[in-house]
């Protein structure tokens, strides 16, 4: 067969064909077997192109949009730093560490405390908010939609929004968390200790339910109604109707038509537009995603765990705040959270008519110093990543016995920005006693404990770096203990987090986010993040490893 | 048969641009220009089933479809800002299409892989389980077909047979002329062909 006579008799089966040249190739075609024989085969090949033409590909558009919105977050949010950010953000350094040696002279030191007008920080009858721990694109909806940020809290009415880009970790009163997906709508019918309610208009929530006593736990989305005890599970509202997966515990799906189903861990319910129910298996993306919610339960717990352990050696009870399980600090006491109970002098102890704070035990001033950068980040509790710097007063506390006397005047004292170790190997020993005039720049934070702290002697650095450890810190070797132990998938975002905006521990997440794909057998990830470690740092602590991986 | 004796036949025409679709597509990128990437998001929405059913036929890739269509809406955010107008935003938007589906074309030939192998897991399987079944064996042995092209031929031959774009718009999309589109596209047709044949044989005497 040439050329013309495949375009032709194409053009013919396509309908390309003018109607006398029709005609004219359908008469030709009469006397021409062979040409017969070509036009059933471009006949066929166009059959099976209309019915490839139908065939959709199967594509996991939650991860996809996830992916495709972080990405594009990341760009517009590159695009749109200036070239001039660096140098401003150095300048920027020097200016807020000026700023903050002024601001926190004793003589200012109690203007930062909170003002009488502030509600008390510690308030036992207090209803728990709902606390946002991660908010990325989150916006609430309301006449006007307004954006929301990690730390707001939030309460029963709020109809919450992610963007394609959006992604929410939520601490409910209940100690509850759920993650919000993107693309996400979710109303806060009822958000109390003791009863929960959340309605999904759209996307999917993934819920890690605690155990705590309450009225109810229940998800509605559309005509369906799932009741939760205590579970990690997930429920998704889409145009196919509405899926709930549960990876761990059970869930009793009640459907509008009054039918009944539970779904055990590991099963995947489909309830179709038309209520039509198919039970099958949890894909690997839920799994994963509902292994992160896991990964930040276990992150809280894990921190809540060193607050009560560090209670108990120190006598102390670990302070509480109506947000949650663990300490809040408003946007100014973040600002300077490092506590620096081994300075050589004694703190400022603050004036008990100027703090506001209510507590219902005997209250103690913790001594602060000025953070060590206003960039300096944290692993949250919601598995994600704040600014600030991380708590230092409850792991300050595992001091031994406390002594009489204030800390030495030799005892070592942290400089300047430090690394991890460093930083957390200078953390507190003891409670100071009540500073003179004279005393170093401070600033006063309140902290709840059963009695007076006693003053602690200085505890050997090595020691204090091997009790003293930032969530981060923490989060890191959970997650390269995941490694052997598996399930090291929880920890990827939180590690990505991590290897992008910390100062410190960058390598080691970006290191260990490799590590992990490897583990999983995903070569492609790996060798994108071994490759994406030796272009960050080509003379990293790992760079051996990467470029072993490599191949180079 | 000869080429004397019939008329050549006539590509079918670029079809008039989509109205509300596209008017609201440019709208976006006005939008996305100012960066709004609530606008992006819009525009994803709209368009990222299309992109994926392109890059599905450009390619055939059955494991990293969602790496590309992620690539793919990575590049057009990039490029964006030089969008002028001067085509309709789908045409640009294929064009990135493109751009991704040869790049990942060029790169998987080099490692000699067989990229059809597993093209039915990778459908959508509908209500109907054996139009599904027939719906796979037909992907399966059109992008098998269709890996006998040239990548380049291969672009322009799944725009207009599967893609229903004419001529010019590919011509716009792919960055090359309308006579090289349509040559481009006669051969790939007649190539197309050749391979569905043989592989017809093929499963005849191998059932």
């Amino acid at each position: 067969m040439i050329r013309h006579e495949t375009e032709r008799l194409w053009a013919l089966a396509a309908d390309e064909l003018e109607l006398d040249d029709r005609r004219y190739v359908e008469l030709h075609l009469s006397d021409c077997p062979e040409c017969r024989d070509a036009l059933e085969a471009v006949e066929l090949a166009r059959r099976a192109l209309e019915s490839a033409k139908a065939a959709s590909p199967s594509i996991d558009w939650l991860s996809t949009d996830e992916h495709v919105g972080s990405l594009v977050e990341k760009r517009m949010r590159v695009a749109a730093r200036p070239r001039w950010v660096p140098f401003a953000f150095a300048g920027g350094l020097v200016a807020v560490a000026a700023g903050v040696t002024f601001v926190l002279w004793p003589s200012e030191a109690k203007t930062l405390e909170a003002p009488p007008s502030e509600p008390p920080l510690v308030q036992v009858s207090q209803p728990r908010p709902v606390r946002v721990e991660l908010a990325r694109g989150l916006t609430r909806v309301s006449a006007r939609s307004e954006p929301v940020s990690a730390g707001e809290t939030l309460k029963s009415g709020d109809v919450l929004r992610t963007g394609v880009a959006g992604k929410a970790f939520v601490h409910l009163p209940d100690s509850s968390h759920v993650r919000v997906a993107a693309a996400t709508q979710v109303a806060l019918t009822r958000a109390e200790a003791d009863d929960v309610a959340l309605t999904l208009s759209r996307g999917r929530v993934s819920v890690r339910a605690s155990h705590e006593q309450r009225r109810a736990f229940v998800v509605h989305a559309g005509d369906v109604a799932v009741h939760v005890v205590g579970t990690i599970f997930s429920v998704e509202n889409g145009a196919e109707g509405v899926e709930v997966a549960v990876a761990e515990g059970e869930v009793r799906v009640a459907s509008g038509e009054g039918k009944e189903a539970a779904v055990k861990g590991g099963e995947r319910l489909s309830i179709d537009p038309r209520g039509r129910t198919k039970l099958g298996r949890l894909t690997p993306g839920l799994e994963r995603e509902l292994s992160e919610v896991q990964g930040v339960a276990e992150a809280v717990t894990s921190a809540e765990q060193q607050v009560v352990t560090v209670a108990a050696k120190g006598g102390r009870a670990p302070a509480k705040q109506p947000g949650g399980l663990l300490p809040r600090l408003s946007t100014d006491e973040a600002r300077a959270r490092q506590v620096t109970l081994d300075e050589p002098a004694p703190v400022q102890a603050a004036p008990a008519p100027a703090t506001t704070t209510v507590t219902v035990e005997p209250e103690t001033q913790v001594e602060v110093e000025p953070l060590d950068g206003p960039g300096t980040a944290f692993p949250s509790l919601a598995g994600g990543y704040t600014r600030g710097v991380p708590y230092r007063n409850e792991v300050a506390l595992d001091a031994p016995a406390p002594a009489p006397a204030a800390a030495p005047a030799t005892s070592p004292k942290p400089e300047g920005p430090a690394s991890d170790e460093s930083e957390w190997a200078a953390l507190p020993k003891a409670q100071p006693a009540p500073a003179p005039a004279s005393a170093p720049p401070t600033l006063i934070v309140p902290m709840l404990e059963a009695k007076p702290a006693p003053v602690a002697a200085p505890t050997p650095a090595p020691l204090a770096t091997k009790t003293s450890k930032s969530l981060e810190q923490v989060f890191l070797e959970k997650a390269e203990a995941s490694l052997t132990q598996g399930g090291c998938e929880r920890y990827l975002p939180g590690l990505e987090d991590i290897a992008l905006e910390s100062q410190g521990a960058a390598q080691q997440a970006r290191i260990l986010r490799a590590r992990c794909f490897d583990a999983q057998l995903r070569p492609k990830q790996a060798m994108s993040e071994y490759a994406k470690y030796l272009e960050a740092y080509p003379k990293g602590r790992f760079a051996d490893e990467a470029r072993s991986a490599l191949g180079q | 048969m000869t080429a004397e004796a019939l008329p050549l036949p006539r590509l079918v025409p670029t079809p008039p641009p989509t109205g509300q679709v596209e008017a609201r597509l440019l709208r976006l990128v006005d939008r996305i220009k100012a960066d709004d990437a609530l606008a992006f998001e819009e525009l994803y929405r709209l368009t990222r089933d299309d992109v994926a059913r392109t890059l599905f036929h450009l390619t055939g890739r059955r494991n990293d479809l969602d790496d590309l269509v992620q690539e793919t809406y990575v590049r057009l955010l990039r490029a964006v800002p030089s969008f002028r107008g001067e085509s309709q935003f789908r045409t640009f938007l294929y064009r990135v299409c493109a751009n991704v589906a040869l790049m990942h074309l060029r790169w998987w030939r080099r490692r000699r892989e067989d990229l059809t192998d597993d093209v039915p897991e990778q459908l959508s399987i509908g209500p109907d389980p054996e139009r599904a079944a027939q719906q796979a064996q037909a992907t399966r042995l059109v992008h098998r077909a269709l890996e006998t092209l040239s990548a380049k031929k291969r672009v322009v031959f799944v725009y207009h047979e599967l893609c229903g774009m004419g001529p010019e718009e590919i011509a716009q999309a792919v960055g090359a002329s309308y006579n090289t589109v349509r040559s481009r596209l006669h051969s790939a047709r007649l190539d197309f062909t050749n391979a569905m044949k043989a592989l017809v044989q093929d499963a005849e005497v191998r059932p």
